[in-house]
């Protein structure tokens, strides 16, 4: 299994923000994380990438213990936040050769040519953060992710910021990377886009793992049947917002 | 609008001050408020019971300049008068008209005057401008005389700043307005810089006309004579509002104060009349305001440029050259000119006191004490302000902690930037000392001379990059004493945490230097009989080595401190 993570739970002093949540994501599936805001998803992510230490249970990547083993972890993973972290000085090659290095890339001219012009920031090659919009920044971001082959791939809101060509083209992108052999586990709020690209949803509330399956999964369960077919109603059924809805 | 200025005033004020009740709680700005407060005693306070008891004594009040002869006055005003002039070339903004995004993005789409949110901003102001008076009025005033004497040197500091600030905000309406299509706005904008022309050459024609009239030959006679032409007839005119902005500090009495502070507060309202009046000008310029805003850094994040370099970061090699390439990249391209400026002023600062109190002689014997001054500053405390490491990378912590990088490398990499950049300098400054050390220390011989510059250069890098290892280790070890970036949390309890931290560091990089100073004690005793002065060299070139196995182990032994450092315990500037 590409990524496993195993009774996993994280706290702030006495707030509990993850809670005994366990799943795994197989090489080429797209496993979308959802669930309304505070679920827990940003924590959990940030935990898969080896930013917060779990207070409790384990991740581990390709077999490799984030714990034990966070070198080898860590070289497989590739993390995109929603919130571009850029080093203001740098331009966006440079952010390219530094995670080249960082991960001991060979070839990194020709793979930051080929992710340049993939996630279309040719143009912007020489420009530091500071001259480029929250979407460019938010493709560097990206772009620093998928310079490398890294087998586990984690998505926080990669939609964010970009225009509707960019939304295009990630879409393709994240479904070619699953085609490619990585495990995608991609968190969004854009309900439409996890169920089109992802082959299987967790969806989480208050810390929790609530539901996991395949949209129809969750569609013939015998608490969602009467929700409907769609990922949305579905959301709203099994997050109690169903009744809310209604009554606007 | 008043209200709504007073609402704001009085909401965060209460805001601000129950966050830092609730920060107090934590023991480490508990601590910081006692060290704070035991050091304003000591620096203040106790000074202030000295002064007073003084004063008593002597039973009058002088003005803190009041000693000074005539002609400082006049030339103190015509100083103002030409910085108010050169302010038109190289304009200041003076910060009145710099709307918080929350201001641009509440107020100005609200049915108020443009000249009420100016008379908003000038309000806002007042707490931060009051503080800013206080200080050098304390440090002027305590030393020559009493609590009430700071009192009046702050109320005519209070006025010259808020005069300053009015005027600058006013021209730089004025300014951006010289070339307007509209002729009202060109003549709005036009009429205060041909007032100010028109005063700064009657000043120059006065003291030219007296040049030519007679040369000074001397310093007396030139003092005489310019304090008669500048204090009579069109150059009086046109220094009379300068010159009521810098009296109060010349006032010997509480008569003569108190006319100055009321001329003064005529200056100030002279000035607000034409700021209010530059409301037009304001109304065409608000759009340019908020793009100005928006286009430049906000307030203590630094800027950075493009420039272009010969060095290429390779694909493989030690992680720690990559930090290493990243730090001297953010060296070459950063653009803060408050960090030169604080550098500058502290070695001036140095310089000068070692002038003072040494037996410069000459230039040569001038840049050689400047040379060392500088060079002792850059390996004891410009550590402290280039935090261009992990105090700065911290920040950064969330993409660092995703990258399969060993904690020690990544420490080291972020210590060896700045360290190098810092180092190179010292040696650089050390060089240029022992050139004109001939001139700068005359009573040393060439073998004293060229050892001390010798073991300098072994000592300045393990110094620097000493300190740099104790300042990521604290980092690293207590994450929330440090504050991240350029931005500082403030308040009397974030200062004593400032006090207690650099404190610790010297207190650490005092037992650092212990096993390399012992050793060196004992090579003195053994070599110096055979070798003489040679000896600081090889004592040197050991304490380096110790130094730096101690960086070693140290950078080693952070590993689990960084694999347990949370995000959380990270300070983040107010």
């Amino acid at each position: 299994m590409a990524l496993a993570v195993n009774h996993f739970g994280r706290k702030y002093g006495t707030f509990t923000a993850v809670e005994d949540l366990s799943f795994n994501v197989a090489s080429g599936e797209i496993v979308g994380l959802i669930g309304p805001n505070g679920a827990g998803k940003t924590t959990t992510l940030r935990a898969l990438a080896g930013i917060l230490k779990p207070t409790s249970g384990s991740v581990s990547i390709d077999g490799h213990d984030l714990q034990s083993a966070p070198l080898e972890a860590k070289r497989r993973l590739a993390f995109m936040p929603d919130e571009p972290t850029l080093f203001e000085y740098l331009t966006v090659v440079e952010h390219l050769r530094l995670i080249g290095r960082l991960y001991g890339i060979g070839d990194i001219d020709r793979r930051l040519r080929r992710v340049v012009d993939e996630l279309e920031l040719t143009g912007k090659e020489d420009a530091l953060p500071g001259e480029l919009s929250r979407g460019m920044r938010q493709k560097v971001v990206i772009a620093c992710g998928l310079v490398r082959d890294a087998t586990t791939l984690l998505f926080d809101e990669p939609l964010t910021g970009l225009d509707p060509i960019g939304i295009r083209r990630m879409r393709a992108t994240i479904i070619g990377r699953a085609r490619g052999g990585a495990a995608v586990l991609l968190s969004s709020h854009l309900l439409h886009l996890v169920e089109e690209v992802c082959s299987r949803v967790i969806i989480m509330d208050g810390g929790r793992k609530i539901a996991d399956g395949t949209v129809d999964e969750l569609a013939s369960r015998a608490d969602l049947a009467r929700a409907g077919s769609n990922l949305e109603q579905i959301f709203m059924r099994v997050t109690g917002h169903e009744g809310a809805e209604s009554a606007e | 609008m008043l209200s709504a200025t007073l609402y704001i005033s009085a909401c965060s004020m209460r805001n601000r001050t129950r966050r830092w009740f609730r920060r107090l709680r934590e023991p480490r700005y508990a601590l910081g408020l006692v060290a704070a407060l035991a050091y304003l005693y000591v620096t203040v306070f106790a000074r202030l019971r000295v002064a007073r008891s003084a004063g008593r004594r002597r039973g009058t009040v002088p003005g803190v300049l009041s000693a000074l002869p005539g002609i400082v006055p006049l030339v103190a005003a015509a100083s103002l008068l030409v910085a108010a002039a050169g302010s038109w070339l190289v304009p200041a903004s003076g910060r009145l008209l710099d709307f918080s995004a929350a201001e641009v993005q509440f107020l100005f789409p609200a049915p108020v005057h443009r000249r009420q949110l100016i008379v908003h901003r000038l309000l806002r102001s007042q707490v931060g401008l009051l503080f800013a008076a206080t200080i050098p009025a304390l440090a002027f005033s305590l030393p020559v005389g009493s609590g009430i004497l700071a009192v009046r040197t702050a109320v005519g500091v209070w006025i010259l700043l808020l005069v300053a600030r009015v005027y600058f905000s006013a021209m730089a309406l004025a300014r951006a307005n010289l070339t307007s299509s509209d002729l009202r706005f060109r003549r709005l904008a036009r009429l205060p810089l041909a007032v100010v022309l028109v005063a700064i050459l009657t000043v120059a024609n006065a003291v030219v006309r007296e040049y030519w009239r007679q040369p000074f030959l001397r310093v007396d006679d030139a003092t005489t004579r310019l304090t008669a032409i500048l204090s009579t007839g069109p150059a009086r005119v046109v220094l009379w509002p300068f010159m009521a902005l810098v009296q109060p500090f010349f006032a010997t009495d509480w008569a003569e104060w108190g006319l100055a502070i009321s001329r003064g507060v005529l200056v100030f309202m002279t000035t607000t009349a034409w700021l209010m009046a530059s409301d037009a000008l304001f109304q065409s310029g608000a759009a340019e305001v908020v793009e100005r805003r928006d286009a430049e850094p906000r307030q203590g994040k630094v800027s950075y440029v493009v420039r272009r370099s010969a060095w290429t970061l390779s694909p493989t090699g030690r992680p720690e050259v990559a930090f290493f390439w990243k730090t001297t990249m953010q060296i070459f391209r950063v653009v803060d000119r408050r960090i030169i400026a604080r550098f500058s002023v502290v070695v001036v600062a140095l310089t000068a006191l070692v002038v003072a109190s040494g037996s410069a002689r000459g230039v040569a014997g001038a840049a050689g004490l400047f040379a060392g001054a500088s060079a002792l500053y850059t390996a004891l405390l410009a550590p402290q302000i280039l935090r261009l490491d992990l105090r700065q990378d911290l920040q950064h912590l969330d993409l660092l902690k995703t990258w399969p990088v060993r904690a020690a490398a990544i420490v080291r990499g972020e210590i060896g930037g700045p360290a190098t950049a810092l180092s190179v300098v010292a040696w650089a400054l050390i060089g240029l000392a022992l050139l004109f050390s001939t001139a700068a220390f005359p009573g040393q011989s060439v073998a004293w001379r060229v050892a001390i510059a010798s073991a300098s250069v072994f000592l300045a890098p393990a110094l620097i990059f000493g300190q740099y290892t104790i300042h990521n280790t604290v980092a690293l070890l207590f994450p929330a004493w440090i504050p991240l970036g350029s931005g500082r949390p403030r308040g009397l309890d974030a200062m004593g945490q400032r006090l207690l931290t650099l404190g610790g560091t010297w207190l650490a990089l005092a037992l650092m230097l212990l096993p390399g100073a012992a050793i060196s004690a004992v090579m003195w005793f053994v070599l110096y009989p055979l070798v003489g002065p040679l000896v600081l060299v090889v004592a040197g070139a050991i304490s380096a080595a110790a130094i730096g196995i101690e960086i070693l182990v140290m950078t080693e032994a952070l590993g689990p401190a960084y694999e347990r450092l949370d995000l959380l315990s990270i300070e983040r500037p107010d």
